[in-house]
C-alpha cells in the first residue's frame, strides 16, 4: 500500500489554499509582466511614428509658408482691398438730400419758370421752401401737388403773402 | 543578514517573493503608462494643430495665387473712392470736373478737416458756391454722390433770381488711414465674398477722377534770345 510520506520539516511547510493562491499571484504577475512589455513597445513605437509624421507635416509647413511669404505683395494688396471694401460699405450710402431735392422737385411740376424759388433750404430731414408764385394756375398747381403728395410726412404752410411786384410768396416746410 | 533571514517563516518568504515582481510591474505600468500616454497624447496635439496650419496655409496660397490683375485694378479703384489720405485736392478737381461738365460755376470753395462722425472714419466738409441753370445744378448736385472719392451732400441752400439759380452746398468726403499691419502668416485669408464683389461693382460706377500724365516737353534753343 502507498504511503504518502511529507518529508518537509513542520517550519518549510505552506497550507494548500496558500500554496494556490501564490501560484495564482505568480501567474498575474506573468501576465502583467507580459503586457507591460507589449504596452511599452506599441506606445513607444506609436510615438516614434507619431514623431516621424510631426517631422513630416512641419516640413510641409515650413515649405507652405515660404511659398505663402512668398505672396506677400498680393496679401497686402488683399488685405488693403478688404480694408477698403470694409470701411466703404460702412459710409456707401446715399444722405437723403439729393432725394429730398428731388422730391421737392416733384412739388414742383408743372409749374412756369416765371415762378422761381425765392429760397429752398434742404436738409437730411428737412426743406424749407419759399417760392415767388406769378399766376393763379402755378399757385392751384402748388397746392394741388402738395396736398396730393405723399413723399413728406409733413408739410406745413409757414407763410402765405401777396405783394405786387412778386405776386404770391408761399413758405414751406416739409418734413421727412 | 542569513540568520535574520533564516528566522522569517518559510511561507512569509514565498508570499513575498510572489508579490512584489507583481507589484514592480504595476508600479511600472502606471508611471510608464501615464508618463507614455500624456507624451503621446501632446505629439498627437501637435500634429493636429500642424495639420490645421496646414489646411490654413494651403486654401490661403490657393487664394492667394488667384489674386489677379482685376483685382490689382479692382484695388486703384476701391483706394480711390476711399483714400489713405486727406483727398481735398482730388475732391476740388472733381467738383470742376462736374462743373465744367454742367456748365455752372464754381466758386467760395472752402474745406475743413474733421475727426469722425458715427462711421468713426475721418472726413472734409467741404462748402462752396455754384451758380447755373436750375436744371444743371440739380444735374451737379446728382453727380456730386456719384464721385470718387466717396462724397455726401450734407446741406443744400438754393436760390433764384432772373433766371440764374445760385446754391450754397455742404458736402462730406470721407477718408482712411490704411492698415499698418498685415495679419500673421498663419491667419486665415478669404477670397471676396459675394457683398465685397458687390461693393466693387458699385464703386467702378463712380465718376473717377482724370489723373493726367504728361510727357516730358522738349525745349527748343531760342536762336535769337536777345530780340536783335
Amino acid at each position: 500500500m502507498a504511503v504518502n510520506l511529507n518529508l518537509l520539516p513542520p517550519g518549510l511547510i505552506i497550507s494548500k489554499s496558500l500554496g494556490n493562491a501564490l501560484k495564482t499571484t505568480k501567474a498575474i504577475g506573468v501576465i502583467l509582466t507580459v503586457a507591460f512589455l507589449i504596452f511599452s513597445v506599441g506606445i513607444g513605437a506609436f510615438y516614434l511614428l507619431s514623431t516621424i509624421t510631426l517631422k513630416n507635416t512641419n516640413q510641409k509647413l515650413s515649405q507652405l509658408k515660404t511659398q505663402v511669404l512668398a505672396q506677400q505683395s498680393s496679401e497686402q494688396q488683399l488685405i488693403i482691398l478688404k480694408d477698403r471694401l470694409a470701411k466703404i460699405s460702412s459710409v456707401k450710402s446715399s444722405t437723403a438730400v439729393l432725394k429730398n431735392i428731388s422730391d421737392t422737385n416733384s412739388l414742383l411740376n408743372e409749374i412756369s419758370g416765371d415762378s422761381p424759388i425765392n429760397q429752398m433750404s434742404v436738409e437730411t430731414k428737412t426743406i424749407d421752401l419759399t417760392i415767388n408764385i406769378k399766376t393763379n394756375e402755378d399757385l392751384t398747381k402748388l397746392l394741388q401737388n402738395a396736398e396730393s403728395s405723399s413723399l413728406f410726412k409733413s408739410i406745413i404752410l409757414t407763410s402765405f403773402g401777396y405783394n405786387p411786384n412778386s405776386a404770391y410768396v408761399v413758405g414751406l416746410n416739409l418734413t421727412k | 543578514m542569513n540568520k535574520y533571514l533564516s528566522g522569517i517563516p518559510e511561507y512569509i518568504k514565498e508570499i513575498v517573493k510572489a508579490v512584489i515582481p507583481l507589484v514592480v510591474v504595476v508600479v511600472l505600468f502606471l508611471i510608464i503608462g501615464k508618463f507614455g500616454i500624456s507624451k503621446v497624447s501632446q505629439i498627437r496635439g501637435e500634429i493636429k494643430d500642424a495639420g490645421q496650419k496646414e489646411n490654413i496655409l494651403t486654401s490661403k496660397l490657393v487664394v492667394l495665387k488667384s489674386f489677379s490683375e482685376v483685382d490689382t485694378n479692382n484695388l486703384g479703384l476701391v483706394t480711390t473712392a476711399l483714400p489713405g489720405t486727406n483727398p481735398v485736392i482730388i475732391l476740388i478737381s472733381q467738383l470742376k470736373s462736374i462743373a465744367a461738365k454742367y456748365s455752372v460755376s464754381l466758386s467760395e470753395i472752402k474745406t475743413a478737416g474733421s475727426n469722425s462722425d458715427s462711421s468713426s472714419l475721418p472726413f472734409i466738409l467741404t462748402n462752396f458756391q455754384v451758380m447755373g441753370t436750375r436744371s444743371g445744378i440739380m444735374l451737379f448736385l446728382a453727380d456730386i454722390e456719384n464721385i470718387a472719392p466717396i462724397t455726401q451732400i450734407n446741406r443744400v441752400r438754393m436760390s433764384e433770381n432772373l433766371g440764374t439759380t445760385s446754391a450754397e452746398v455742404a458736402t462730406k468726403t470721407y477718408w482712411a488711414p490704411y492698415p499698418k499691419t498685415i495679419p500673421q502668416v498663419t491667419e486665415i485669408v478669404t477670397d471676396l465674398s459675394a457683398s465685397e464683389k458687390k461693393t466693387i461693382q458699385s464703386v467702378s460706377e463712380l465718376i473717377q477722377p482724370e489723373f493726367l500724365n504728361t510727357d516730358n516737353l522738349q525745349g527748343s534753343l531760342n536762336e535769337n534770345p536777345f530780340g536783335q
